[in-house]
Formats: structure tokens, sequence, C-alpha cells
């Protein structure tokens, strides 16, 4: 348990001496948010690759070599398994009304559009979800709910689910991809980060997230037929 | 004096002569004509009655011969089942007319003969012959069904015998001519004779055994007599313990005698033959004066002929000749006394001979019934030969003295005292005879038994089925409609037969066969038209067969078809066919219902009133484009219509045919409901659908609209019906509509000047139709373009129409390339162009080889503003419920070096494909990346070494 309403005696160092690790983490976090949006990449292998190297490599190593820390401290572990599992089954179940809710109250249905291939093959349905999502939310899952909540929760404490979320949103809003298609992954961002937040593992939020859009997906497909 | 009274007498004599000229006959009311001709009366009173006497001359000569054409009792049997299998139980019922009984008060004599009691050998002699009287015939047959219908399966032959004791008391007197007729004490049997319409009375009618056709044992037993001993009990297989074996509510005699056995039930086996006759009383009353009916038989064929050695009409005339009795050495005179020869008296050297002839007839038109008048005549012939040697004498032998005689007639039967013995009758002094019937054959009612045996039926002949297979045919469609042209889209015409006496469907062999005339009922046919000759014909012979279809793809075809079908069905015992035929009328078109996507506009002039609807394509004068139509891929040149056209809701569409001044009297339904362009809500006059109303008669016209207003999956059927102004022929022509969800995809366009080939889906492989043919298939997502050369790419929309012009205003397509969206605002800041006249396509300049364009397309398909308004004021939509569906779809372009103009086809990809065929660009993208990260963590390091150290459990 992290106790971050601590004194801090008051000494010579400034603001940028006291939260030195968290300014740099946050640098750093920018910086490999804008390397794997700019860096080129020529096709969907590159892109992927890129955002591996980016979003889950680099930070890997910044913690292990710079920080010399371990990872099950930045969301990489599987703790506390009754407990996570009992948040998981209820932010996986409250996930799944706002969704359910979004469908029928919203434009959500007509708005968000699946491709024709995934309609017609359940094969491609498949390696659609396994492959290509799996990766994009695992991606996604450890950078913003394991690496960067892990830096703002020790500071700001619940706010971090906030700051995290944020800035996922920021990363749609200034790339003009705020749309419904966008916004199953921007909800998970929040419902992902307080999952996180209460489980200090972004493993069962990228899982809850994984199950929620494969639900999420096959029912639309359902709905469409 | 003398001269007054003769003046006064003359004066009165003269007036009532100048009165009686003066006064007019019906005036005097009394018609001094009439009295003197009652003819004239008589003809007077039917004029005055309205009474047509030719008329009535009909009416009587019909009454008169009426007698004759009445129906004698009749039986008809039916057989369950009509085709039985051997070992199989029948039921065998049958169905009395024209008995003034019921059926429970009818005597059916049943009787039955197997295929080896007819005409049985030695061996089944015994087996057949069960009376034991030496010869197998009728009395057999009728004991044969008799016990099958009394012994109910009781197990009479038991050891012990069941005999040997006798409880019951089952015993039954019948009466002649049914149950019913009890009481009455004369009997009267007839035989009707089918050529005169005459019945003729029987002898033997009044005997309790020989008065009916009922079955007999052996032992002298009579059935129906009262009594029913152990001795029948054990002939019959009855239970001698039980009134009722057969548990028919009668008793064992009754049922033996067959009282109310309406019904037969037996084992067939193969050649058996049935028959019954029904005895009871006919409708017709007898002339007796006494409450009796004629007492008659039906048979099973209703065949039975009276005997013509026995005569039919009582033996009238008949002949009775007495003598010739000779009378030696005499002489005779003639006789005076009636009936009585003369006495010869003695005389040497002569002979007479008498000899008396009695013929006794009906005097003609006098017959009524069973009376007539009878006229006997006398005749005494009387020859004296002279038997001496006188040569004088016997010149003027013999003396022939023929002598007829009469006599008068009492004139009633009490003056004669009831008896017209010694008397002779002659002419209009004959009197009846009410006692002496007329109508009297010599057949007794025993003689009946002998028109059983042609009687027999099998059940093959029974009611209950036919020689024949019922066999019946359907077609579809009603009005089909012939394509003589290449597009080949003539209706599929399809026949069922179906046959409903059937004893297995599976088991019947069908042919068809087809013929061809341009007469519905011509004498000839002609030749069957051969399979060849029927486009996509099915199997047209075989087991089961039941159903033929064929294209009417006819080239040169004629007015009519007929189709006709032959069954044949095994049953036991051989083959039975049935036919049926129909004949179709053909109508031969190529014309066909055109679809086109409608529009409302505004008109300039009038922004504020509802919008105008015309063509599409008019309102944006482009070329009007036909929808619904089928790319032949081998040759695109080559459009048919599809047989379901792809509609999506909210969308207008029109419907049009071409030579529209051949047609009159255009009739458009949409599911079957008479389709109208409605008038203008706001003023009725004017009709707002173009060229969908006649101007001049307010008629509808070749063209007609009509909205997509059901969900998808929905589906419309649309008919048009129309009359040839020239030929008057019916042109029936039909569309089917199917809505559906629209789709989009992005598709290379052809370049103005260029060809597709700058930019082609993938090559994946070939595939190959069943002739054989390869055709390439490409990828739909995966686009190679040539670099050199401008990239043309546009939505082609699936359920809809593509529009190739779009205002605009009304531009709502979203592109996104490379991560960028792309406006109708904001498309030259990106060095693209997009064209509104071409279907909205976007044009992308060409990049580097290898490089890749990650493209998608979005937009929400809605119809627009002004067909809402049209939805809204005809077809009552309202702004809610109009349609909206969001439509993507996302591609990848890779460029490609420009080589000899031909885009190589990429090589068959596995699935790691796309790093395995750019490993090289992969492997320096790793390289740098590896080194960017490298260099991150080196700076970072650098960062952290130089910056002062805090402490961290400050954190």
């Amino acid at each position: 348990m992290y106790h971050y309403h601590q004194k801090i005696p008051k000494t010579k160092q400034g603001f940028f001496s006291i939260n030195q690790e968290l300014l740099i983490s946050f640098a750093v976090a920018i910086f490999c948010f804008f390397s794997s949006s700019f860096f080129p990449a020529q096709n969907t292998a590159q892109i992927i690759t890129k955002n591996i190297f980016f979003l889950v490599l680099i930070p890997s190593l910044y913690i292990k070599l710079i920080l010399n820390k371990n990872l099950s401290d930045f969301g990489w572990n599987l703790k506390n398994n009754a407990l996570s599992l009992r948040w998981s089954i209820g932010v996986t179940v409250f996930t799944l009304l706002l969704f359910y809710l979004m469908l029928n109250f919203t434009q959500f249905k007509s708005d968000y559009v699946l491709e024709n291939y995934l309609k017609n093959s359940f094969w491609l349905f498949l390696v659609y979800e396994l492959i290509i999502i799996n990766f994009r939310i695992f991606i996604f899952s450890y950078f913003f709910q394991g690496f960067l909540l892990s830096i703002f929760q020790k500071q700001f404490g619940q706010l971090a689910i906030a700051i995290q979320a944020g800035l996922f949103f920021a990363l749609f809003f200034f790339t003009k991809n705020i749309s419904w298609q966008t916004a199953p992954l921007i909800l998970l961002s929040i419902t992902g980060g307080f999952l996180a937040y209460k489980t200090k593992s972004f493993f069962y939020s990228y899982f809850m997230s994984i199950f929620v859009i494969i639900i999420l997906d096959a029912y639309v497909i359902y709905l469409s037929k | 004096m003398k001269i007054k009274v003769r003046k006064l007498l003359f004066t009165v004599f003269a007036i009532i002569n100048i009165f009686s000229f003066a006064i007019s006959p019906v005036l005097a009311g009394f018609d001094i004509v009439s009295i003197a001709n009652p003819v004239q009366m008589m003809d007077d009173v039917f004029e005055d009655l309205g009474v047509d006497k030719s008329e009535l001359q009909n009416t009587i000569k019909t009454v008169n011969v009426s007698r004759r054409k009445k129906n004698p009792p009749q039986v008809s049997l039916t057989f369950d089942p009509a085709n039985p299998v051997p070992g199989e139980k029948v039921a065998v019922t049958a169905m009395p007319t024209y008995f003034i009984n019921t059926t429970e008060d009818l005597y059916f004599t049943w009787y039955i003969r197997s295929k080896r009691c007819d005409s049985p050998t030695a061996a089944d002699k015994a087996m057949c012959d069960l009376n034991n009287d030496g010869s197998v015939n009728i009395k057999d047959y009728k004991i044969k069904a008799t016990r099958i219908l009394v012994n109910n399966d009781y197990l009479w032959d038991q050891t012990p015998s069941p005999y040997s004791s006798h409880s019951d008391n089952d015993g039954y007197s019948s009466a002649h001519g049914g149950d019913d007729q009890r009481g009455k004490e004369n009997p009267h049997c007839y035989i009707h004779d089918v050529n005169s319409g005459d019945e003729f009375e029987l002898g033997g009618c009044d005997d309790t055994k020989d008065g009916h056709l009922f079955p007999q044992t052996n032992n002298g037993d009579t059935t129906g007599d009262g009594t029913f001993g152990a001795s029948e009990e054990e002939f019959w297989h009855t239970n001698p313990n039980n009134n009722d074996t057969a548990g028919t509510g009668n008793t064992d005699e009754a049922n033996v005698a067959g009282l109310g056995e309406n019904i037969f039930t037996f084992t067939y086996t193969e050649g058996d033959m049935v028959g019954v006759a029904v005895e009871g009383s006919s409708v017709e009353p007898t002339q007796y004066q006494d409450a009796s009916y004629k007492t008659m038989w039906a048979f099973s064929k209703n065949k039975c002929e009276i005997d013509p050695d026995k005569g039919s009409t009582g033996g009238y005339p008949k002949t009775t000749t007495t003598g010739p009795t000779t009378y030696t050495n005499t002489k005779a005179d003639h006789s005076t006394t009636p009936g009585v020869p003369p006495v010869p008296y003695a005389a040497t050297d002569y002979t007479t001979t008498v000899t008396i002839t009695v013929v006794e007839d009906i005097v003609p038109g006098t017959q009524v019934n069973d009376n007539a008048d009878i006229r006997t005549k006398t005749t005494t012939l009387t020859t004296v030969t002279y038997v001496g040697t006188d040569p004088d004498l016997l010149l003027t032998n013999p003396v022939l003295n023929e002598t007829t005689l009469s006599s008068t007639c009492p004139s009633s039967l009490a003056e004669s005292g009831g008896s017209l013995d010694g008397y002779v009758c002659v002419g209009s002094d004959a009197i009846s005879d009410p006692n002496n019937p007329i109508n009297m054959t010599e057949m007794t009612v025993q003689d009946l038994n002998d028109c059983l045996i042609s009687n027999l039926v099998a059940p093959s002949e029974g009611g209950g089925a036919t020689e024949k297979l019922d066999l019946s045919l359907k077609y579809t469609p009603e009005n089909p409609i012939n394509d003589p042209s290449t597009n080949k889209n003539g209706d599929e015409l399809s026949f069922t037969a179906s046959a409903a006496n059937a004893t297995n469907i599976s088991y019947l062999n069908y042919t068809w066969e087809v013929f061809a005339s341009n007469e519905p009922n011509p004498d000839s046919w002609g030749a069957a038209l051969t399979k060849t000759d029927l486009d996509g014909a099915t199997q047209t012979s075989g087991l089961g067969i039941d159903t033929l279809k064929f294209n009417l793809n006819f080239t040169s075809p004629k007015k009519y078809l007929k189709v006709m079908v032959t069954a044949k069905d095994t049953v036991t015992g051989g083959e039975r066919e049935g036919h049926a035929n129909v004949v179709v009328p053909i109508f031969s078109s190529d014309e066909r219902i055109k679809v086109y996507t409608a529009g409302a506009y505004f008109k300039s002039t009038d922004l504020s009133s509802p919008p105008y609807i015309k063509l599409a394509d008019e309102i944006s004068s482009t070329p009007i484009q036909e929808r619904c139509l089928f790319e032949d891929p081998a040759d695109p040149t080559i459009k048919t219509p599809q047989s379901t056209c792809e509609v999506a809701k909210d969308e207008l569409i029109a419907l049009e045919i071409d030579n529209a001044d051949d047609f009159k009297d255009i009739l458009w339904t949409i599911d079957g409901k008479t389709q109208i362009c409605p008038p203008d809500p706001t003023d009725s006059t004017i009709n707002k659908f173009d060229g969908c109303v006649d101007s001049t008669t307010g008629m509808a016209t070749s063209r007609t609209y009509f909205p997509i207003l059901k969900e998808p999956g929905s589906q419309y059927n649309v008919t048009l019906s129309a009359l040839n102004k020239t030929t008057g022929e019916k042109l029936d022509l039909a569309r089917v509509f199917k809505v559906y969800v629209p789709e989009v995809q992005i598709i290379p366009v052809a370049q103005v000047g260029g060809t597709t080939d700058t930019c082609l889906g993938l090559f994946l492989g070939n595939y190959q139709d069943i002739k054989g043919t390869l055709y390439k298939d490409r990828s739909d997502t995966k686009f190679q373009a040539l670099t050199g050369s401008n990239i043309e790419i546009a939505p082609k929309f699936y359920g809809t129409t593509t529009p190739k012009v779009i205002v605009a205003d009304d531009y709502s397509y979203q592109w996104n390339v490379d991560g960028k969206v792309i406006t109708i605002d904001n498309f030259r800041e990106y060095g693209y162009s997009i064209d509104l006249n071409n279907y909205g396509k976007i044009i992308l300049p060409p990049k580097d080889n290898g490089e890749v364009y990650l493209i998608s397309f979005s937009t929400t398909f809605a119809t627009t503003t002004a067909n809402k308004q049209v939805l809204n004021k005809y077809w009552n939509t309202t702004y809610n419920e109009f349609y909206e569906k969001k439509l993507a779809d996302n591609i990848e372009i890779e460029m490609v070096s420009t080589g000899p103009l031909v885009l190589k086809d990429s090589p068959t990809r596995k699935i790691f494909a796309t790093v395995s065929s750019g490993i090289p660009s992969y492997i320096a993208f790793l390289f740098r990346i590896a080194l960017s990260g490298s260099a991150i963590i080196l700076a970072l390091k650098i960062i952290f070494h130089i910056l002062p150290k805090t402490k961290t459990d400050e954190f």
C-alpha cells in the first residue's frame, strides 16, 4: 500500500526535485506517445511494431533500466486474485450494461460500423478480435492503465484514473477521431482505468476490455443480421 | 177464327226465327251449335281455360306410357378396399334403391364364388359342394357366403361337438317382400321386363321356401320357417347357445335369411366374385284388391331377363285344339251351340272329322296393367268325307265345312254368376277378369336363381374404384410469357400431376409429352416436342416423376402448348392407366418492366409547393440508367434483368415499359393492389408524377412510380397488364423487388482516356465455372496501383443506385486517407480531387513504389429532403420514420512500379505474407526503431545521471 499523503519536510529542493521521477516519467510517456504516432511506418506490420516498441518496450526498458524498479509495480502483475476477480466481474458487467444502454438509446448502433467481411466470416471475425483488437487493447492497456496510471497514482491517487483516461481521450481528440466508432475504447479507458486502479494490475483491465469488445462486436453483428 | 189463329201462330213463329238469327249464340247463353257439336264445345272449354290441346294430348300420351318408364328395384355394390390383395379383408356394401322398405327390412341373399369353385376339379369339388348334392352351383355359393356372414368366428368344429345341446331360441319366420310386409296374406312376386317396362308375375310366390331366394340346408330344413334347430345351427356353423351369433341384433335364422345384412365382409383370395339378391317390395303396388305391393328382387348387376321359353305375356294368344275326332259312317252339319261340336249322324260310306280350335287373345287397347278384355275365337272344322265307290260322289270329296262360332258375352260378372266358364266373348262385348291377370309368366321365383351367376361381381368391377387412374394436372404461372430473344428471360413453366386413387404414388410411372400449335383445339397436335426443344426441361418420364418444368425461351413459339401426362399404376391382377392434359396459352414478348430511380425536385418557379417527381437522371440531365440489370462477366455489354431487383427503404422507384403506343388499358398493381400516382394533395387537378397519368383520359400510362416503404427483407410484387391495340393480345408482365440493407464498396473507377488496369484488386487466384471457364479472383480490400498514374476510386452502393452526379450540398461522403479526413471542403489542401459529376470519386496522386494508401470511406445513407417531402405528403411517412444507415468501407492500395504498363499479379500470399514479402523494408524499419529506442534509453540514462539524486523515501 502506498502512503501518498506523507508530510514532506521542507528542504531546499524545488518542485522539480520533489516530483523528478513523476515529471521525467511523464515526459518519457509523452515522448513515447508521440513517437508511436509519428514514427514513420508504411504498413500494418510496421505500425503494430512501432506501437509495441514505443508504448510497451520503451516504457518497460525505462522502468527496468532507468528507474531500476520492478514491472510488477507498474501493473505487470496478477496479484490479489480473489478481490481482483470480484472487481473484474463487477466492472465487466457495468461496462456491458453501459454499452447496452448506448446501443438502445443513442446513435451508437447505427454509427458503430463493422466491416462486412467480419459479419460474413466467423474465422475472419476471430482473427480480427484475437489478433488485431487483442494487440491494440494490450498495447493501450499496458501504456495507459499500467505505465501511466502507475506513474500518476502515487501522487494523485484516484485522480490518476481521470488523468490517464483524459490523455487517452486527447489522443483521439487531436487526431479528430472522436466518433461512435472510437467510443468503446474511450469508455473502456475509464472503466478499465478504474479496474486497474483497484486491482493494481493492468492485466485485469486488459482481459475485461478484450472480453467486452468481443461481446460488443458479436452483438452488433447479431443486430445487423 | 181459324185464320186468326194461324196468323197469330205464324207471327209468333216468325218473331222467334227473327230473334234467333239476331241473337248471338254466346249472348243467348244457350249455345245451340255447341250442343249440336260436343267436340266443338270441348274445344271451346279448353280455349277458355287456356289449355293447349296439343300439349294436353302429349301429356296424355306420356301418362299413357308412364307405367312403362318406372324404375324397378336396383342395388349397387361397393368394395372396400377397391383393389384388395389376397388375404386382405374386404367389405362389400350393398346399396338398394326403389324399394319401399328400409334396409333393415330387406332380405340380402349373398353368394360368393371362389376361383377354384368355378368349374372345380374333382379334388376341389368336395370342398366346393357344401350341400353335398353332387354339384357345385349357386346353392353352394349362397351357403358359403351365408356361413361367413352368420358364423362370426364361432368355433363350430370343436370336439366334442357343441351341437349336442341347443339352448337358444333363434328361429325367424320370413315375410314375402320384406320383414315389414308381415301380415299381408297374398304375396305377389314379379319380374321386370327391361324392354317393355312391364312387370310380370312369377309363380310360387306364396310358398315359404320357394317364394324366396334364401340359402337352404341339405337336410330339408327351410330357412325362414320360424324353426332353427341344432341341425340348422350345425349346418350354418352358428352358436347353438347364442340367439345372435353374428351379433347383428337379429336371430340366427334371420341372419341366415339375410335380414338387413347389407354389408358382407370376407377374406379375399384371388379370383373371388361376390353377388347379392335383395328381396323387398317395389314402390309399385299391385292391381289386386288388397294392400299388396310387388315383391321383387334386385341383383348386383341388375340383370335378369324373362325366360323367353316361359312366355312373357301370360300365354296370350292361347290356342287350344281339340281333335281331330273322327266319326265313321257319319255325317255332320253345322253346330249351332257355342263350344259344342256338331253331332254327327249315321250315314253309310261317310266319315266325319271334327277339329275344334279355341284361340284366346287380348282385345287390342283394352289392357290396363294386369287386366284386359279377352276375346275368344272358336273354330270348329267339320270335314265330311265320302268313302264309298260312287264316282259322282267322289268328285265332290272332301266336303269341308268350317264354322267360326261367336256368342254374346254377359254384360257383367254378376250377370254371369261370377264366372265366365262356357262363355266366349268377342270384341267390345268382352269383359275383363280381374282374377285372371294378363301379365303372367310361367317363370317361378326359383327360376330367378338362374340370374344370380351372371350377377357376380369382382372387386375391380365394384363401385369403390374405377378401372382408370384418376389423374389431374396443374400448372404455374397462370399466364406464362415466352422470351424469343437471346436474353432467355422467359418464365419457367411448371406442371404438377396428382393421382387421387393410386395404390402407391411413389410407384406411379409417369410419361410427359408437350405439343405446340397455333390453335387451342386443332384436329391434330402433331408430333410431341423433343426434350432438346424444351429449354432446361426436367426429366420427362420415370417412376415418381410427377412434375415437369421447362423455360419458355422458344425462338419461334406457337400460341398454345398442350402438355399431356400419362401415369401407370400396377394393381392386383394388372395395370391401370390415367391421362390428363392441359392447354396453356403462351404469350410471347420481349417486353419487360424497366426500373429506374425516381427523384423529387422543386421547381425553381415555385419552391414552396410540394416537389415534382420524375426520373432522377432526368432531374440531373444525365443519361438515363436502367436499374436491376445483371452484367454478364464474360461480356459486360450483355445485360439481363435481374430476377429480383434490389431496392432500399425510402427510395422512389419509377417503372416503365417500351412501345407504350402499342398498348391500351394499362393497369399497374403493387402487391395485388392497383397502383395509381396520387394527385397533389393541395390541388387534386394537378398530378406531379411526370408521365404517370394521361392528361386527356386520366388513365394509367406506361410509366408509374411507387415508394419503398417496407423494412429490409420485405418484398414487392409489381405487375403490369395491358392490351395490344393491334392484336388484342393481353400483355402480363411482373417484376419482384426486395428491400435490402444498403452496402458500399470502394472500387477503382475507369479513368478518362486511361484504363482500369492502372488500379486493380490484388490477384488471389482463379476460379472456374461449371463450363471450365477461368475467372480471376481479386481482393476487394487490397489493391495495387501503378506509380505514375493517379488513383481514382469511388464508392459503389449495393441495394440502391450509385448516383453519378451529386449536388455539392448533398455530398455526404467522408473519406479518410492515411488517417486524414477528406471532405468536400478540404480535399484541395491535400492535393486530392473530388469529382461530383462522376460518382463523387476521389482522385489521389500516385505515391512511390512500395508505399501504401490506407483509405476508408463512410457515408450516411438517407433519402433526399425533396424525396422526404414526397413520402410525407403522398404516403404519410413521418419524419422520424425515415431510414438512415451508416455505410463504410476501407481498402489498402499499394503502389507498384510502372513496368510495362501491365500490372504484375502478385504471387499467392500465405498468412504472414506481409512480413515475408516485405522483409527487406521491415528489417530496415526494425533497425531504425531499435536505434531510436536505444537512443532514447541512452538519453534518459544521461539525463538521470546528470540530474541530482533524490531520496526515494521522500516518495
